[in-house]
C-alpha cells in the first residue's frame, strides 16, 4: 500500500460521497493511480492540487445525481411509509388523532398568542409612542402608576425638544360620571367608552376618520367624534355630520365618524369628546392640577432620542422645578406601546404571563403526542426491523434509514397538520367562546402560515427523532438472525417517555384542581354582604332634589325591600383621598382609605353586619354629618382601640365614629380588602352614582313573575323621575362574577387542555397497551395453559403501567406545586395547597391510566390459548 | 435501408479504438493516457468516464473488474471490452465516413 497523507484521505472522503456506489471503488482507483502519477513528476504539492480540482469539478454533477436520487428514495420511503399506515389501521389512527388534536391546539394556542402580540400593532407610528407612567418611591414601598396628572403633557411638550408629539387622555371621570348617558331625539344609551383628549391624540394614533378632519375635528369645546357603530346606533343610515346628541344632556356637534377602534387596541372608546367640554364646570380645574393623577399622557419622540437620558432628563427638570413631584417622591418615565397590553408598568411580567402558560401548555400537549407518536414507532420495532436489515444489507448507510423513519413521520406529520386545520375551522367559534376573543383564520398571513408549517414541522421533527436515531442504529445481522429479538422490554427510553407524559398529564391535573378551586373559591367566598336579588343602576348626579320621593315611590311596591346609595361604582369602594385623623392616631401613620358616601340604608340592603356600635340611625340627627362607620380593616390598619366613640376628622370636617361594620369585599378578591370610612354627606364633593335596590324573590315557583313584575314597577318609577336616564339595570351577583372573567376562562381552558392532554396520553398507552399484550400472547397462552387465572393476567399486565404513572407524580408534584403557588400569590384571598389535591391526582391518573390499560388487557387475557399458541 | 443503429460521436469513436488497442488493459487511466498521446491534447478523466458510462449502457462496451494493484491504493481496475454490437456498429460507422471521405474529398480542393 502506498503511503497516503491526511489531506489525500480528506480529499478521498469527498471523492467517495461524490461518486455513486457502483463506480466508487474503481474510479477512486483511476484517480489515485494518476495523482500517484503526478505526484512523482510534479511534486505532492500539485498533485494534492490537482485532486482537489477534479473534485470540485465533480460537484455539479453531485448535486444533480444526488437529488435525483434522494427523490426516488424518499418516493421509496414515502410509499412505505403509506403502506404501513394502511396496514396497521389501530395504529395510524392513534398517532394521525393524537399528532392532529396535538397540533390543532398548538395552532390555535398560536392564533391567541398572535392576536395578543398583535396588540397595538395597527399604529402607524406604533415603535414610536409611549405612555408617560408615574412611579412613587417612598420609604420603603414603590406604586407604579399609568396615568399621570393633564398639566403633564404640556409640560413635556414645551420644555424637550425631544418630544415630538404629547397629547392627554381622560377616560371619563372628568365628566363628572363613571357612565355617560348619549342621547338622540327618543334613543338613549349609557357608554362607558367615552374619552377626553385633544387633537394630537388623532397625530399620535392612527384612528382613521371616515368623516370630518382630525385636526380640527376636536378644536371646538362642543364637538364630538364618534365611532362608526356608535354613529349608526345613534344615527341609523341618516348622515351623522353636523348633527347635534346630547351628553348627560349637553349638546355637542359631531365632526368626525372614526373607524371603530380595532378589537386589538388598549385604548378603547366610543365616544371622544375635547379636553376643554369640561369648561365652566367645577372640574375645569384638574386640566392644570398637578396632584390629580387621572390622565393617560403619550407622546412621540423625535429621531434617534434615547428613552434611558431622556427619562432621565425629563426627571431632573420635574424634581428641580415642581415643588409637587419633588415631595411626593414621584417620577416619571416612558413605557412603550409595545409593552402596554402585555406588561405591568414597572416592566414585570403582566398578562403576557398568560401568553407563556398557555404556550407552555401547548408545547406540552405537542409534546405528549409525539410522545404517542414515537412510544409506538418503537414499540413497532420488531415488524420493521427486518426491513430495516435488509435495507442495510443491500446498501443502505445509516443516515438513510434515518432519512426514511424522517420522511415517515413527516408524512404522519402532514396527513395530522391537515387534519388539524380541519378541526381548527370547525372549533375556531368554540374556541372564541372559550377565550373570549374574536379570533378569524387568516389565511393570507404569511406569518402565520409560516408558523403553521414550522407546527408541522417540529411535530415531524420530534416525532421522528426518537425512532429514527433508534431504528437505525440495528446492526443487520442480529436482526436478520431469527432467534433473537430487538424487543419492547430492551428499551428504558420508552418508559421514561410515558413517565414524562404522564407526569405532564398529571401536572396539568393538579393546576387544573387547583385553579378551579381557587376559582370557587373567590365566587363563594364569604364577603361579607349579601350579593343575591341586588339590582344596581347607575345614576348621574343631579338627584339631590328627588331622592327621598323617589326612594319613597320605589319602596311603594311591597317586591321592593330597601333602596340604598352609593358614592361609587357598584363594586369599587370610591377613591382613595383626602386628609383623615383620629384620636390617638400615631403620626407616622400613613392612611390610604376609601371614603364612600352611602345613605341609611345602605348596610341594611346589603345586609352587612355592624360588628361594633351601630348603624346609621334617621333618628339621631347629628348622624349626617358627623356619623362615620368604619370597617374592619381599617380600624384594623388603623390600630384603633375601642374605636366606637372616638373623634374623627376627614377632610377637615369633625365626626365620631359610631360603628364598625364588617368587611364588605365588593372588589375582586385578586385585593386585599382597602380600609373604608362610610359616611352620609359629602367631605369632598362626592356625588351618588349607584342606585342599590334589594328586591323580594319570593317563593321559587312564581319568582319570576315576581321579579318581573318588580322590574316592571322600578322602571315605571325610573321614567317618572328620571326621564332622561336610561334604564339599565344589573344583578349584583352577576356584577360581582363578571370581576372573574379572566379567572373563569383561564379555569375553562385550562380544564379543556387538561382534558386534551389527558385523552392524548391514554391513547398513546392504549396503543402501547395493545402493542404488549400483541407481542405476549404466546406468553399469556402459556401461562393461562399452566393455571393462570385471568385476574392474575390482567394484573400481570396493568403492574407495570401502574408503576410508571406512579414515578410520574414524583416528577409532577413539585413542579406543578411551584407554578400553582406562584399562581395563587397574585390573589390577596387565596385558598392553601393542600397535599389531597396531590393525592386526589394522582389517584385519578392511576385510575385512567388502569381503565385504559384493562380495557385491552382484559381482552388479551379472554383470548382462547389456543390461537396464540396455535403453530402455523 | 439497413436497421437502424446508435450513431457515435467522435469522441465515443475514438474511445471505442482505444480500447480495441489497448486490449486486456483498457481501463479508463490507460484510455485516458491514450488518448492524450495520440491526440497531443490533454484530456481530463470525467471526459472520458462519462462517455464511457453511455457507451456501456447502450451496449456497446461491457465491463469487467481487474485485478488489484498496489499504485491504486489496492483498488480494482475496471476494464472495458467492444461488445458484438460494439463491432457492428464501429463497423457501420466505419463504412459511412469512408463512403463520405471517399466521395467528397476527391472533388474538392482547398482555395488558396
Amino acid at each position: 500500500m502506498t503511503r497516503r497523507d491526511g489531506l489525500l484521505k480528506i480529499l478521498e472522503f469527498f471523492l467517495k460521497n461524490f461518486i455513486l456506489y457502483e463506480d466508487q471503488e474503481n474510479l477512486v482507483g483511476d484517480f489515485e493511480e494518476i495523482y500517484e502519477r503526478v505526484s512523482g513528476k510534479s511534486g505532492k504539492a500539485a498533485a494534492l492540487l490537482w485532486y482537489a480540482g477534479q473534485i470540485i469539478k465533480l460537484i455539479p454533477s453531485y448535486f444533480k445525481n444526488y437529488t435525483y436520487w434522494s427523490f426516488a428514495m424518499i418516493k421509496n420511503y414515502l410509499k412505505i411509509a403509506f403502506r404501513n399506515l394502511t396496514r396497521q389501521k389501530g395504529y395510524s389512527f392513534i398517532n394521525i388523532t393524537g399528532l392532529a388534536v396535538g397540533m390543532a391546539c398548538a395552532i390555535f394556542i398560536l392564533l391567541w398568542v398572535q392576536d395578543e402580540l398583535s396588540y397595538d400593532g395597527f399604529h402607524e407610528n406604533k415603535d414610536n409612542i409611549f405612555r408617560v407612567a408615574t412611579v412613587f418611591k417612598e420609604e420603603g414601598n414603590t406604586f407604579y402608576g399609568a396615568q399621570t396628572p393633564a398639566p403633564v403633557s404640556s409640560f413635556l411638550k414645551n420644555n424637550f425638544p425631544e418630544i415630538q408629539k404629547s397629547t392627554a387622555v381622560n377616560f371619563g371621570w372628568l365628566t363628572g360620571n363613571s357612565r355617560n348617558i348619549i342621547k338622540f331625539g327618543e334613543k338613549s344609551f349609557y357608554t362607558e367608552d367615552l374619552i377626553l383628549t385633544d387633537p394630537a391624540f388623532f397625530d399620535i394614533f392612527s384612528f382613521s376618520f371616515l368623516q370630518g378632519d382630525k385636526k380640527t375635528a376636536l378644536e371646538n369645546p362642543d364637538s364630538v367624534i364618534l365611532t362608526h357603530s356608535t354613529a349608526e346606533k345613534c344615527f341609523g343610515s341618516e348622515d351623522p355630520m353636523n348633527k347635534t346628541i346630547q351628553v348627560d344632556g349637553n349638546p355637542v356637534t359631531v365632526t368626525g365618524v372614526i373607524t371603530d377602534v380595532p378589537k386589538n387596541s388598549h385604548l378603547r372608546f366610543d365616544v371622544v369628546l375635547p379636553l376643554i367640554y369640561v369648561r365652566n364646570t367645577n372640574r375645569e380645574f384638574f386640566l392644570t392640577k398637578w396632584d390629580a393623577y387621572g390622565f393617560a399622557t403619550y407622546v412621540t419622540l423625535q429621531d434617534g432620542v434615547a428613552i434611558t437620558e431622556l427619562d432621565q432628563k425629563i426627571d431632573d427638570l420635574i424634581i428641580k422645578n415642581d415643588p409637587y413631584f419633588g415631595d411626593t417622591a414621584a417620577h416619571i418615565f416612558l413605557q412603550p406601546l409595545s409593552k402596554i397590553r402585555l406588561f405591568n408598568v414597572d416592566g414585570s411580567v403582566g398578562f403576557i404571563r398568560y401568553v407563556y402558560i398557555f404556550s407552555t401548555i401547548a408545547f406540552i400537549i405537542l409534546l405528549i403526542a409525539c410522545v404517542n407518536y414515537m412510544n409506538l414507532s418503537t414499540a413497532q420495532s420488531d415488524k420493521r426491523a427486518k426491513e430495516i436489515g435488509l435495507r442495510k444489507v443491500v446498501g443502505s448507510k445509516r443516515a438513510n434509514i434515518i432519512w426514511q423513519f424522517f420522511s415517515e413521520s413527516m408524512l404522519y406529520s402532514f396527513i395530522s397538520f391537515i387534519i388539524s386545520i380541519l378541526i381548527v375551522i370547525l372549533f375556531l367559534p368554540l374556541f372564541n367562546e372559550l377565550t373570549g376573543k374574536q379570533i378569524a383564520f387568516d389565511y393570507a398571513n404569511p406569518g402565520l402560515l409560516f408558523g403553521f408549517f414550522v407546527v408541522a414541522l417540529f411535530t415531524g421533527i420530534i416525532a421522528g427523532s426518537y425512532p429514527a436515531l433508534y431504528l437505525s442504529s440495528f446492526i443487520p445481522i442480529e436482526i436478520l438472525n431469527k432467534s433473537k429479538s430487538t424487543g419492547a422490554k430492551k428499551s428504558p427510553l420508552r418508559k421514561i417517555l410515558v413517565v414524562v407524559q404522564f407526569s405532564l398529564s398529571i401536572g396539568l391535573i393538579i393546576c387544573m384542581t387547583i385553579v378551579s378551586g381557587q376559582v370557587r373559591y373567590i365566587r363563594n367566598a364569604e364577603i361579607g354582604f349579601e350579593k343575591e336579588n341586588v339590582i344596581t343602576l347607575p345614576i348621574s348626579g343631579k338627584i339631590e332634589n328627588i331622592v327621598e320621593a323617589f326612594k319613597n315611590e320605589l319602596k311603594q311596591n311591597p317586591g321592593i325591600v330597601s333602596v340604598s346609595l352609593k358614592s361609587s361604582s357598584p363594586l369599587s369602594p370610591g377613591g382613595t383621598s383626602g386628609t383623615i385623623s383620629w384620636e390617638g392616631k400615631s403620626p407616622d401613620l400613613k392612611v390610604n382609605w376609601s371614603l364612600p358616601m352611602v345613605d341609611h340604608d345602605y348596610f341594611k340592603t346589603l345586609n352587612m353586619k355592624i360588628v361594633d356600635g351601630r348603624d346609621f340611625s334617621r333618628e339621631i340627627k347629628s348622624d349626617l354629618q358627623e356619623g362615620f362607620i368604619l370597617n374592619e380593616e381599617a380600624v384594623k390598619q388603623g390600630n384603633i382601640e375601642n374605636p366606637v366613640g372616638k373623634q374623627i376628622t376627614v377632610n377637615g370636617k369633625n365626626g365620631i365614629i359610631i360603628g364598625v361594620v364588617k368587611n364588605a369585599k365588593l372588589s375582586s378578591l385578586r385585593f386585599a380588602i382597602s380600609p373604608q370610612a362610610y359616611h352620609l354627606s359629602k367631605t369632598m364633593g362626592e356625588q351618588f352614582q349607584t342606585l342599590f335596590i334589594k328586591i323580594d324573590s319570593g317563593e321559587d315557583a312564581q319568582q319570576f313573575n315576581k321579579i318581573t313584575a318588580t322590574l316592571a314597577h322600578i322602571e315605571s318609577v325610573w321614567k317618572k323621575f328620571l326621564p332622561d336616564a336610561p334604564f339599565e339595570y344589573r344583578f349584583l351577583d352577576e356584577t360581582l362574577e363578571n370581576q372573574y372573567r379572566t379567572e373563569i376562562r383561564i379555569s375553562r381552558i385550562l380544564n379543556t387542555f387538561t382534558f386534551l392532554a389527558i385523552f392524548l396520553s391514554c391513547l398513546g398507552l392504549l396503543g402501547l397497551t395493545s402493542f404488549m399484550a400483541e407481542q405476549r400472547t404466546k406468553e399469556i397462552g402459556v401461562r393461562k395453559v399452566l393455571g393462570a387465572s385471568i385476574t392474575g393476567i390482567v394484573i400481570l399486565l396493568s403492574k407495570e403501567f401502574a408503576k410508571w404513572v406512579l414515578v410520574a407524580n414524583v416528577l409532577a408534584w413539585p413542579l406543578a406545586y411551584y407554578f400553582m403557588n406562584k399562581w395563587l400569590q397574585e390573589f390577596a384571598y387565596r385558598i392553601n395547597i393542600g397535599i389531597g389535591t396531590f393525592i386526589a391526582s394522582a389517584v385519578i391518573a392511576l385510575i385512567i391510566a388502569l381503565l385504559t390499560v384493562s380495557f385491552l388487557s382484559i381482552k388479551a387475557a379472554l383470548a382462547n390459548p389456543i390461537e396464540s399458541l396455535r403453530y402455523e | 435501408m439497413r436497421k437502424s443503429m446508435k450513431s457515435l460521436t467522435r469522441k465515443e469513436e475514438i474511445i471505442m479504438l482505444s480500447i480495441l488497442h489497448l486490449k486486456e488493459n483498457a481501463y479508463l487511466v490507460a484510455i485516458v493516457d491514450h488518448l492524450s498521446q495520440t491526440t497531443e491534447k490533454k484530456v481530463s478523466l470525467t471526459s472520458v468516464h462519462l462517455p464511457l458510462n453511455r457507451l456501456e449502457k447502450n451496449e456497446l462496451i461491457q465491463s469487467e473488474f481487474g485485478e488489484a494493484t498496489a499504485v491504486r491504493g489496492g483498488r480494482r481496475k475496471k476494464i472495458y471490452t467492444i461488445t458484438k454490437l460494439g463491432f457492428e456498429t464501429l463497423e457501420e460507422h466505419k463504412r459511412i465516413s469512408d463512403l463520405l471521405w471517399k466521395n467528397y474529398l476527391k472533388y474538392s480542393s482547398p482555395k488558396d
